[in-house]
């Protein structure tokens, strides 16, 4: 036996290895795309990763049943009461490189640990389960929600919000302002904070209709879409209901047609003012055009200065939205 | 046939078993005999379980076989490259074999170890520098070659030479009196060209008490001359013993620990007697290596050392050309190219590299290393008692080729070696080889080139 | 079975190869005979020392004694695989990972590009071993099934870990496979020849301490074992 002990331990794992091989089923492997992946890329900022960054499937963590508050395992709550809760992991903020890995693999790894210890089913624990080299650059087909009308309707009717709950006063769609300017909230994050928040302060008080989970609002295709001419949220412009204008009332209020009209008599608003910031407007979107209460020019600014009302009241203008009416 | 008359587990220890065993001429019986002397498995097994510790059982098991040692073997680089002659090869398949079978092995396999371990390595210890576990196998060989002598499975003239130091404690049937006889007629011999020279016998509290070779008063009393008129010149207050003259041990070579220990106890005997100061030994390796290096363990001395503070030959002569007892004729230097030959017994085991450069920077106009050189250098061929064994004359004359092609390689014809062994292993390599070289100790040429000083009298012949 | 394997199965492998190494040094100290060894260890401490460090860095810095140097290509290899082999596994940052997590021990860690290199220096040397041992014939004849197991032992943990952090097939497979060998190699150390992770340093200190005060260390100043 001593004689050979080398070979004797080298034969033991070529089996043990072959026999787990056999034994072993395959692990289920995550999907590579999926609406729910949220890429963590909290090390980003620390220059360049090692290990692939975790494609953390959010769905799988959030079990409908346990409620709102099963939130706050990985998240805190803002500060003040009915904020909801901050998206990036608990804990987190500050940290340095290190302390940002190990606080992840603790926390991941010590939740997956105790889970199966307990008997329960588990995630993974081996490295490349959650660090997977992934052929695909992105997770997600795309970041967009399909927020249609029928939603917007549903917002508006069923949950019976008003307009300035989601928009502020030029129409837009309500930006969460950083508190630190040198690290803007971005979009994906502000409408985050928007709808989740409110989701969640409804989902506190009993009701159970405002979706957490990721495809609650990102299903593709979302799960009340009717229409295919749905709007974008992520790029933060939501479209109103259509304006009727009025041009003969505006004609009789003795208002100068250079006042709307301002570059020249014939040319139309939209003409220069697109949806985009076309070179002629100057940078200023129709949408812009219309809302700026501080320009005469503009739709509010004008009703505003003359007292005509409906400037706090979106509905003044816009056709108000209902199931099934475009 | 358990054991032969010639071929037996028993040591000589008398004259007349000497000369009986002598009788044989050449070892033929004594080897026919070997051919079905039996091995004592469970002496065997319990030599092996009283002397295998840690350090060995570790040399043998973590052997990684990497082969560095191969290219440091003189044997492998001499039959070119044989596979067989790389020293982890030549152990593990001794002694390595014989531990892995416990001791239980028969008579062919004892014969084939003694072959491999006095025929196939000489015990220079070279390997051990380049084994990165630290292997030695040369004090393994040497093991095993005690191992092998306390079975009986010795070459003759190894068996002799034990014998010799037992019923001697010489290497050679040398009696006090002869030694005597032979200083008393080297001082006359002297006397005329001398005036005043003593080889003084049995003086107590001397500085330097002298020690030789057997071979110098038996073959080369001139040696013993020459060593005389250096201590005479430097002005030493010296002495040699009647008795303990002797520091060449080829019971080392041959594995009889126990002859080993009768005979340095014999020279550390009359250490005490005499009381003095330090001991000077002869140009010659092994002697130093086994009374200096070796002997103080097999006399069980704990700290290692030898009673005094000891001195091989070469560290002598430097230490007097330092200090100026002795002074070389800048006239009378070496003019002809001349390379050295370090003993592989005080090079890797006594680390007197530095002092033998010293000796021939101050003697030779011309020095030319050999390469590789100090404690890199290559055995003579001859070492760990090989030149004495008739049965491995071949052996030995292949492993030859490389100290032979090292001499050519300087372009020096003349080799100096302060070692008898190989002075004698490098004069048979002229002989077989016919490359025209000459080879001399130190003494020589110190002799002819040392100043005489102003108070002593020197009358040229 | 990744929490049994990287918990009492870790622990037990461990403790093997702890008290199995602690064993051979103790068992390699305490059987040393200063009478049959014929090496006087303790009357000459200063000297015994002063050779022991002098063996051991010699022989640790690459190209620090002439063997080395004779031989730089088998060198480069000796080098390449030993640096990594002890390197990788000690300072890989995955490895720390479990260490935090599993007993909150904090070590500092290499980065995982490094650590890549290393392994695959490992990898590639332990090749290059092979060859070595099959196309030369004096090394050829010292390979038996020992050395070519224990190589084996000692490379299938690099080689199942390159799979899995590069993810080549099933990553999950080859992690669980680079645990056992590895935790294999953990119990396989004491009783092979990989043994020689402790005794290389008994045997180079024992060494040393015999020629740094026997052999010719207190006379030649850098004697080179």
């Amino acid at each position: 036996m001593r004689k050979r002990v080398e070979a004797t331990f080298a034969i033991l794992l070529i089996l043990l290895c072959v026999g787990m091989r056999l034994a072993y089923t395959g692990n289920e492997k995550l999907p590579e795309r999926g609406e729910d992946l949220i890429i963590l890329d909290a090390l980003d900022s620390f220059g360049e990763r090692e290990r692939p960054a975790v494609r953390f499937p959010h769905e799988k963590h959030v079990a409908d049943e346990q409620g709102a508050s099963n939130c706050l395992v990985c998240h805190e709550p803002r500060s003040e009461e009915g904020s909801g809760i901050k998206f990036a992991f608990k804990n987190r903020d500050g940290l340095s490189r290190e302390a940002v890995k190990d606080l992840y693999h603790s926390e991941c790894l010590g939740c997956h640990a105790d889970l199966e210890a307990a008997g329960q089913p588990s995630g993974p624990q081996i490295c490349s389960e959650c660090h997977v080299n992934s052929s695909v650059d992105s997770p997600r087909s795309s970041h967009t929600l399909h927020f249609d009308a029928s939603l917007h309707a549903l917002h508006e009717d069923a949950a019976s919000l008003d307009c300035q709950a989601c928009h502020d006063s030029s129409g837009a769609v309500q930006r969460v302002v950083a508190q630190d300017a040198s690290h803007p909230v971005s979009p994906k994050n502000s409408s985050h904070a928007l709808c989740i928040t409110c989701h969640l302060n409804v989902r506190t008080s009993g009701e159970t209709s405002a979706p957490l989970d990721c495809t609650g609002c990102h299903a593709n295709p979302p799960a009340s879409a009717s229409s295919s001419e749905d709007t974008l949220l992520s790029e933060n412009v939501a479209h109103g209901g259509e304006v009727t204008f009025d041009h003969d009332l505006h004609e009789s209020a003795d208002i100068a047609c250079d006042v709307c009209h301002h570059k020249e008599p014939e040319t139309s608003c939209s003409e220069c003012h697109t949806d985009g910031a076309s070179p002629e407007s100057g940078g200023i979107t129709l949408q812009v055009a219309m809302h700026t209460r501080s320009s005469e020019r503009s739709c509010l600014g004008c009703h505003e200065s003359m007292g005509a009302g409906v400037v706090d009241d979106c509905t003044g203008c816009h056709e108000p939205f209902t199931v099934g009416h475009k | 046939m358990p054991e032969g008359i010639f071929c037996n587990r028993k040591s000589i220890d008398t004259k007349e078993g000497l000369q009986e065993f002598m009788t044989d001429k050449g070892g033929a019986a004594y080897y026919k005999e070997m051919e079905s002397l039996e091995v004592n498995v469970p002496a065997l097994k319990a030599e092996l379980k009283r002397t295998l510790k840690s350090r060995l059982k570790t040399w043998l098991n973590t052997c990684q076989g990497c082969g560095l040692c191969a290219d440091s073997c003189f044997f492998y680089l001499a039959n070119d490259k044989d596979p067989k002659q790389v020293p982890s090869y030549k152990i593990q398949s001794t002694l390595g074999e014989m531990v892995r079978r416990k001791g239980e092995v028969d008579t062919p396999f004892m014969i084939h170890c003694m072959d491999v371990a006095w025929g196939q390595c000489t015990c220079c210890n070279r390997c051990t520098l380049y084994c990165p576990m630290g292997i030695d196998m040369g004090v393994m060989f040497s093991y095993l070659r005690g191992l092998l002598y306390s079975q009986g499975f010795v070459p003759w003239e190894m068996k002799i030479g034990s014998g010799m130091h037992r019923v001697y404690r010489a290497q050679m049937d040398i009696t006090t009196e002869d030694w005597v006889d032979t200083c008393e007629w080297m001082e006359e011999e002297t006397e005329e060209e001398w005036p005043g020279l003593k080889i003084p016998i049995d003086q107590e509290d001397a500085d330097i008490i002298y020690t030789v070779n057997a071979r110098e008063p038996k073959h080369y009393p001139g040696d013993l001359a020459d060593a005389a008129i250096l201590f005479h010149l430097a002005g030493e207050k010296w002495t040699v013993p009647s008795e303990g003259w002797e520091e060449t041990s080829l019971a080392m070579f041959a594995g009889d620990w126990e002859a080993a220990k009768m005979q340095v106890k014999s020279v550390y005997s009359a250490i005490d007697r005499l009381k003095p100061k330090r001991m000077v030994v002869t140009e010659c390796g092994h002697a130093y290596r086994a009374t200096v290096i070796e002997g103080p363990y097999w006399a069980g001395i704990k700290d290692g050392k030898p009673p005094v503070e000891t001195l091989h030959y070469v560290e002598w002569v430097a230490e007097a050309l330092r200090t100026g007892k002795l002074k070389i004729d800048p006239a009378k230097r070496i003019k002809e190219p001349v390379t050295y030959h370090d003993s592989c017994n005080y090079i890797r085991n006594a680390g007197l590299a530095n002092d033998a450069r010293y000796i021939m920077s101050m003697i030779a106009e011309d020095f030319r290393e050999m390469t590789p050189n100090r404690e890199h250098n290559f055995c003579c061929g001859g070492g760990g008692g090989l030149n004495g064994i008739g049965r491995y004359r071949k052996e030995r004359n292949t492993g030859m080729i490389v100290k032979r092609d090292q001499i050519l390689a300087t372009g020096a014809k003349l080799v100096i070696t302060p070692c008898h062994n190989c002075w004698d292993a490098i004069r048979d390599l002229e002989e077989v080889y016919k490359i025209g070289i000459r080879w001399s100790f130190l003494k020589p040429y110190l002799v002819k080139m040392a100043v005489v000083p102003d108070h002593l009298q020197h009358l040229e012949e | 079975m990744y929490q049994f394997i990287t918990g009492p199965l870790l622990w037990l492998s461990f403790t093997i190869f702890f008290v199995g190494c602690f064993t051979h040094v103790v068992l390699y100290i305490k059987d040393l005979d200063e009478a049959l060894d014929r090496v006087s260890y303790t009357t000459h401490i200063g000297w015994a020392i002063r050779g022991a460090l002098w063996s051991l860095i010699s022989w640790m810095v690459p190209f620090g004694t002439r063997s080395w140097r004779v031989k730089p290509v088998y060198t480069l290899m000796f080098y390449l695989f030993h640096i990594g082999a002890v390197i990788a596994p000690l300072f890989l940052s995955a490895h720390a990972v479990i260490l935090e997590s599993r007993w909150g021990i904090s070590v500092p860690t290499l980065p995982d590009v490094v650590a890549d290199w290393l392994t695959v220096g490992v990898i590639v040397a332990a090749v290059g071993v092979v060859i070595r041992r099959f196309i030369l014939p004096e090394v050829r004849i010292l390979t038996t099934d020992r050395e070519l197991g224990a190589l084996f032992i000692a490379v299938a943990p690099f080689v199942t870990g390159c799979m899995a952090y590069h993810q080549v097939g099933d990553s999950t497979y080859w992690t669980l496979a680079h645990i056992l060998s590895g935790e294999l190699l953990l119990v396989a150390i004491p009783f092979t020849k990989l043994s020689h992770l402790v005794l290389f340093f008994c045997s180079r200190v024992q060494i040393g301490i015999d020629f740094g005060t026997k052999r010719g260390g207190m006379k030649s100043v850098g004697m080179p074992v």
